[in-house]
């Protein structure tokens, strides 16, 4: 499989059909690049949902029936309002790096652990005897 | 029934370069070869010296080795056991940690002399034994010496060296005992924790995090495995093994373990470690950490870890993304 794209949405929308959904799954498993897109879809969609309602100024309807050129300000204002709100949607859904604290001592006993597999288990296995004293 | 609960790993056979089981692809005159199956067939006992070096300072301890019955045990201030294709470890506190299953089986090496040459040095005496010298040569320069037990080809000295003939590490056997059974056998514990990585299908991963297949120096991908939230690529050049480790994310150099070196790669900051079984260099890329480690000599292991691509998002949406929360942080001050 290759990246989910649409298949995010509608795995979030749960519109998939239960095979679909275990592959979404499986797929989100080993994929960092959709998992940091499923991020950015379900931070926008709680950005959105915390949107508070917005109630028109008063006069509002009755000025937009009103035939006047203020119609094109009123589009321009829209146009812009809507413009402000996009970016600060895209804003809210751009990523969150996460912060990565190595654990370096937990990964020199998996690499000792792979490499005496391959190689002559006795020189490979011990030093994993002597602990490594990495400390934060 | 030697645990109470079988181990159950998800792991699947990775395409295109599959774990096979132990078996080696190396020649049948892979001394590394010959090693592994007198430490899987001979039963011994006795204490080797480790010797590794941290910058300029040789370090050593010593531990206590014994095998038989296939399983092998090595005990100082903590237990590392092989069983099979199994590894296991004992730390006090937290009891005994399987840290490889073998149900994952070993990775297949390349052949050793793909990329290096193996002659035989003479002859030489080790614990009071005789042993087989070989040497394994690159580009002119004797990178390891191996001292092999003459009449069942048990390693007794692993020496270790950099590209400028230093030494980098040792494993001798101080005092050995060969053939008898140790006077207490290893035994197997009956319920570790289960923690061990898992075989990753390489259709699984996205396109960009199939490479690197190859990295310099002639290092071949063996196989990929994750843990938690780490990737694991092994590598091999036939004779050694390295870990790519990735983490998905940033990294704050305050956040990094001690002690550690910092050195320059490739014009960026990055941190190296040693311990008794190799070195290992940590820096990041794109969104990625990288830690690279094996039992390569450091010189070779910068090289190789200059050699890694980096996946930097070319994605449009991402950088639109990142765009917009500039402005919209610039708008907020700047927090």
């Amino acid at each position: 499989m290759s990246h989910l794209d649409d298949l995010l949405s509608a795995y979030v929308d749960g519109e998939l059909t239960p095979g679909e959904e275990q592959r979404v799954r499986a797929h989100l498993d080993t994929c960092p690049e959709c998992r940091r897109e499923l991020q950015f879809i379900g931070e926008g969609r709680s950005l959105v949902r915390g949107l508070p309602p917005v109630d028109p100024p008063f006069g509002f309807y009755e000025r937009l029936l009103r035939p006047q050129r203020r119609w094109a300000r009123a589009a321009v204002g829209a146009l812009a309002a809507g413009a402000a709100a996009s970016v600060a949607l895209m804003a809210g859904a751009a990523p969150h790096e996460p912060r990565v604290r190595p654990n370096v001592a937990q990964l020199v006993d998996a690499h000792t652990a792979s490499a005496s597999t391959s190689g002559d288990p006795l020189s490979g296995i011990t030093p994993a005897a002597v602990p490594v004293s990495f400390r934060r | 029934m030697r645990r109470a609960v079988s181990f159950a790993v998800a792991a699947v056979v990775l395409l295109g370069g599959a774990p096979a089981g132990g078996a080696h692809a190396a020649g049948e005159h892979d001394p590394l070869d010959d090693a592994r199956k007198a430490a899987e067939q001979t039963p011994f006992s006795g204490s080797v010296t480790l010797q590794w070096r941290d910058a300029s300072v040789l370090h050593q301890d010593q531990l206590v080795v014994q095998g038989a019955h296939g399983t092998l045990l090595a005990e100082g201030r903590r237990s590392a056991m092989a069983v099979g294709d199994e590894r296991l470890l004992y730390s006090p506190g937290g009891g005994w940690q399987e840290l490889w299953p073998s149900g994952l089986g070993a990775a297949s090496r390349p052949d050793l002399d793909d990329a290096y040459v193996v002659r035989a040095a003479g002859t030489a005496t080790v614990a009071g034994y005789a042993t087989d010298v070989v040497e394994i040569v690159k580009a002119g320069a004797v990178r390891e010496r191996l001292d092999l037990e003459a009449n069942t080809k048990l390693l007794l000295q692993r020496r270790q060296y950099d590209s400028h003939g230093v030494l980098e590490r040792a494993f001798t056997f101080d005092r050995i005992k060969i053939g008898d059974q140790p006077t207490t056998a290893p035994t197997t514990p009956l319920a570790p924790k289960q923690a061990g990585p898992r075989a990753v299908a390489m259709r699984s991963l996205p396109g960009s995090e199939r490479e690197p297949a190859q990295l310099a120096a002639g290092y071949r991908r063996l196989g990929v495995y994750s843990q938690g939230d780490v990737v694991q690529m092994v590598y091999s050049d036939g004779l050694y093994d390295l870990s790519l480790f990735q983490q998905d994310g940033g990294l704050d150099p305050g956040d990094l373990p001690s002690p550690r070196q910092t050195v320059r790669m490739e014009g960026h900051a990055a941190w190296t470690y040693s311990w008794p079984g190799g070195e290992a260099i940590t820096w990041t890329a794109g969104h990625t950490v990288y830690t690279l480690m094996g039992d390569v000599p450091p010189d070779e292991l910068r090289t190789v870890a200059g050699s890694v691509t980096v996946h930097r998002s070319t994605s449009v949406a991402h950088r639109l993304r990142q765009a917009c929360r500039v402005l919209v942080e610039s708008f907020r001050g700047g927090r």
